[in-house]
């Protein structure tokens, strides 16, 4: 098979290099926490499902994204929730039977778990088609980018939104903790600002464009969500 | 002899950036400035056996797309042998062909041959034909030279994919079972139901009817082989209008032997299809079912060869004998002043089907009517170009070929000058649009009752294994409406072969008509005697293939920005993980207040 080995390692390293990390430090040693990973992928797959029966319904707007994305968007985010509160209800059913006397998954660590579990498969639906093209020979630029293939921006872009559902789930579980609204809009127009980017993609606007923005709602939301966190900024700089 | 010709990529493809040649201005150093894995792009004109060669000699070739010229000929163009059937014909021994191009007989018979159908390339060729195709390839390819020369990435490129099984030769390919010989029928044709007792001897017609052509789907082979096919049907018409004018002298009384056709199949590949049936005839197992005739029954073999391009058609024959010089006799009556057409004779034989008879039995006496003396009339044997302009002049000629073919047949027959022949021109016409110019004609139309026949010419294209070309199909359909008779029998009686005696009939529409047309395999006798590495015989296998051919064309990067992207990606995982594991390490102190 004639494979183009360095721009597909080099794709897979952007997309999904860092979740894999995240992955290992955060889930790999703890079955329950996989098992929180992948039942959150299903709930993103359930979103998606639900999005593409009303496309599919709705005939006269299928070539119109701009529509799609719109309920897209309110469907990924409705099933976070529907998750969050899962797994509080599960939190209470288990520690009854188990032996712990706290809750399974109790603290911010899951949040991440189910973020993370969310981020990857949107990445994957996102990314993976594109990233089978860029083991063949040949490569693609977009009129709006003639010097960056459509295998990087799209890398980059999926990298980014996976770190933009971890810090979307941390959000969304301290907003239906703490019953608060604001903050779980504020989760949804910033993952609705971030995709509306994209569609600017299309417009014939470089794709760099939408990357920067999407990086830097990342930053905003993941200060944001430092913050919200009583985050201490001081102990990461020691480094041994 | 054993090897393996044609073209191949590799399983998944080849892919290269497109590179156009112009063998014209750069004359040989077409690849002086190439130094990556490339797919050629060159004009029809330009595709030459020595540009083809310096691509074979160059490793970096990845593949040849020819773009079809507008005007759509190129001549003088024969991709073929320069001496056809060479190591098959009469005298020749393929066991003593060293070399790849050696001719064993000095006189070369298509002089214009430069042999690329029998070369072994390694890599996909393909021809584009369509407009907007062409444009599109040929702009890309252009695009990627700059005053000569490459310019730098990102250039077009291309990926195709045309995967052959094949394995070397014929041996090995058999035995890994994924080849298929050349096989298909020769199509037999009686217009009596042959005589037993007293046996009658045999006036036996033959044409190649299968043809040729670098690109197998192009095989049209017009000169070749359809104006012979052509004249030959008409020949057949003119006889079984003969058989049926005269219904009290009934034809099998009167002519002392009997006409046979026989539309041989696979003879572009060492004859393949004649050495069956040479072989079946003498060794008694032709028609053991019904009858029996063997190859000492046959009183003259006459064989059309390339007719339709000169008025003056040569007579050829290898012995000379009573038979073979009283139909040169009958032939040359034809040569008045004034007439339309002028037969020569010749002492010597051209590669022919016939050389295959003689290699049986070198007394069975025969002619070869072709319009070439020393060497062939056309200088497209065996190419896409091969196509016969269709013209009142090209019927005519057939026409009147066709009658005194006919007549010399029957005055061979029964000694006496019978009266002359007629056939209808429009039908020579019809023919001429089937097999020349059209398959969706209005006669095939009318035999197969088919309105949505492929609208598209002809392509004569050997059949192998167990498939049937269609144009086999299109002559069966042809000889049974050519040669049919109406037996005079009630609906229940016509399929009764009680009742039909030798013919098998069919009703149609209120009218029992029965023909005798049969098909013997014409598989090669090397097959049927296991003998795959034969010298005697045809051993021609076609490889298996998968219909997935494809052909993208792209943009390509330089090798320097994959490695750059590589290194970029890897760059940017290995931060990204630096800052989440020291994140992770020092997480219990960066969040020390837990919400509750």
């Amino acid at each position: 098979m004639a494979v183009n080995w360095l721009p597909f390692l080099g794709c897979l390293s952007i997309a999904f290099g860092p979740s894999v990390t995240l992955f290992f430090l955060t889930a790999a040693k703890e079955a329950q926490a996989v098992i929180l990973l992948i039942t959150s992928a299903f709930f993103w797959l359930l979103s998606l499902l639900l999005s593409s029966l009303v496309w599919l319904a709705v005939y006269p707007l299928r070539k119109h994204l701009a529509f799609t994305l719109v309920f897209s968007v309110v469907f990924q985010e409705a099933f976070r929730i529907l998750f969050v509160l899962l797994v509080k209800r599960t939190n209470t059913a288990l520690s009854r039977i188990s032996r712990e006397t706290t809750d399974l998954f109790h603290g911010p660590r899951y949040s991440v778990v189910s973020g993370l579990g969310y981020g990857v498969m949107s990445a994957m639906f996102m990314y993976v088609n594109v990233l089978a093209e860029a083991s063949g020979p040949g490569t693609f630029y977009t009129p709006g980018s003639p010097s960056m293939p459509i295998f990087v921006s799209g890398a980059l872009q999926a990298s980014a939104m996976t770190g933009l559902h971890v810090c979307w789930s941390l959000l969304c579980s301290e907003g239906v903790e703490k019953k608060s609204l604001p903050l779980l809009a504020s989760v949804l127009t910033s993952h609705m600002l971030v995709s509306a980017l994209t569609l600017l993609n299309e417009a014939g606007i470089s794709p760099i464009f939408s990357i920067l923005c999407c990086y830097a709602v990342l930053a905003v939301v993941g200060v944001f969500t430092f913050r919200r966190f009583a985050g201490n900024i001081k102990p990461f700089f020691k480094v041994l | 002899i054993n090897a393996e010709y044609g073209c191949q990529t590799n399983r998944d493809g080849d892919s290269g950036i497109l590179y156009p040649l112009n063998p014209e201005e750069k004359g040989e150093d077409i690849l002086a400035d190439i130094r990556n894995p490339f797919i050629g792009v060159i004009k029809a004109s330009d595709f030459t056996n020595t540009t083809v060669k310096t691509l074979v000699n160059s490793p970096l070739t990845k593949g040849l797309l020819v773009l079809e010229e507008t005007s759509g000929v190129v001549s003088p163009y024969s991709p073929e042998k320069s001496c056809p059937g060479n190591g098959f014909n009469y005298g020749e021994n393929a066991s003593e062909i060293s070399q790849k191009e050696q001719c064993l007989n000095d006189q070369l018979w298509n002089p214009h041959g430069n042999w690329l159908s029998h070369m072994d390339i390694p890599f996909g060729i393909f021809i584009i034909r369509q407009a907007d195709q062409k444009a599109i390839i040929d702009q890309n390819a252009k695009s990627n030279v700059v005053n000569g020369s490459l310019k730098g990435y990102p250039l077009w490129g291309g990926e195709m994919k045309s995967f052959m099984n094949a394995a070397l030769n014929t041996p090995t390919c058999m035995r890994r079972g994924t080849c298929d010989p050349v096989s298909g029928l020769n199509i037999i044709v009686h217009f009596t139901p042959p005589s037993v007792n007293p046996k009658k001897t045999i006036i036996l017609f033959t044409v190649k009817a299968d043809a040729t052509a670098f690109f197998k789907d192009l095989s049209y082979g017009g000169e070749a082989s359809g104006g012979s096919i052509i004249t030959l049907l008409a020949v057949m018409n003119a006889l079984s209008q003969v058989r049926d004018a005269d219904a009290a002298n009934d034809f099998q009384t009167i002519l002392s032997s009997e006409f046979m056709v026989a539309f041989l199949q696979g003879e572009s590949f060492d004859y393949s299809g004649s050495q069956r049936l040479a072989y079946s005839l003498s060794n008694g197992e032709f028609g053991k079912l019904s009858y029996n005739i063997t190859l000492d029954d046959v009183k003259c073999v006459i064989e059309l060869g390339p007719i339709s391009l000169s008025n003056e058609i040569y007579v050829h024959s290898h012995n000379s004998d009573s038979t073979v010089d009283e139909v040169k006799g009958l032939f040359s009556n034809y040569n008045a002043d004034g007439a339309e057409l002028s037969f020569l004779n010749s002492s010597s034989l051209p590669p022919c089907s016939f050389n295959s008879f003689l290699r049986e039995n070198e007394n069975v006496p025969g002619v070869f009517l072709t319009d070439g003396g020393s060497h062939l009339f056309s200088k497209d044997y065996g190419s896409r170009f091969d196509i016969l302009e269709n013209t009142s002049n090209l019927a005519d000629r057939h026409k009147l070929l066709a009658e005194t073919i006919a007549n010399v047949a029957l005055q061979l027959a029964n000694g006496t000058k019978s009266e002359s022949v007629s056939i209808d021109k429009t039908f020579v016409t019809d023919l001429q649009q089937c097999i020349l110019v059209n398959q969706n004609c209005s006669l095939l139309q009318r035999l197969l009752n088919k309105t949505n026949l492929m609208d598209e010419r002809l392509s004569r294209y050997a059949s192998v294994g167990h498939h049937t070309s269609n144009y086999s199909n299109y002559l069966v359909s042809l000889v049974k409406d050519i040669t049919k008779k109406d037996l005079n029998l009630e609906e229940d009686k016509c399929t009764n072969i009680t009742y039909s005696k030798g013919w098998r009939g069919y009703w149609d529409n209120g009218t029992c008509y029965g023909f005798i047309v049969n098909g013997s395999s014409a598989l090669s006798p090397a097959f049927l005697l296991g003998d795959y590495s034969s010298t005697q015989y045809s051993t021609w296998t076609e490889s298996r293939w998968s219909p997935s051919f494809m052909l993208r064309v792209f943009i390509v990067a330089s090798a320097a920005e994959n490695l750059a992207l590589f290194f970029c990606g890897v760059l940017y995982f290995v931060v990204l993980s630096l800052f989440l594991i020291q994140c992770h390490r020092r997480s219990s102190q960066i969040f020390s207040v837990l919400p509750p």
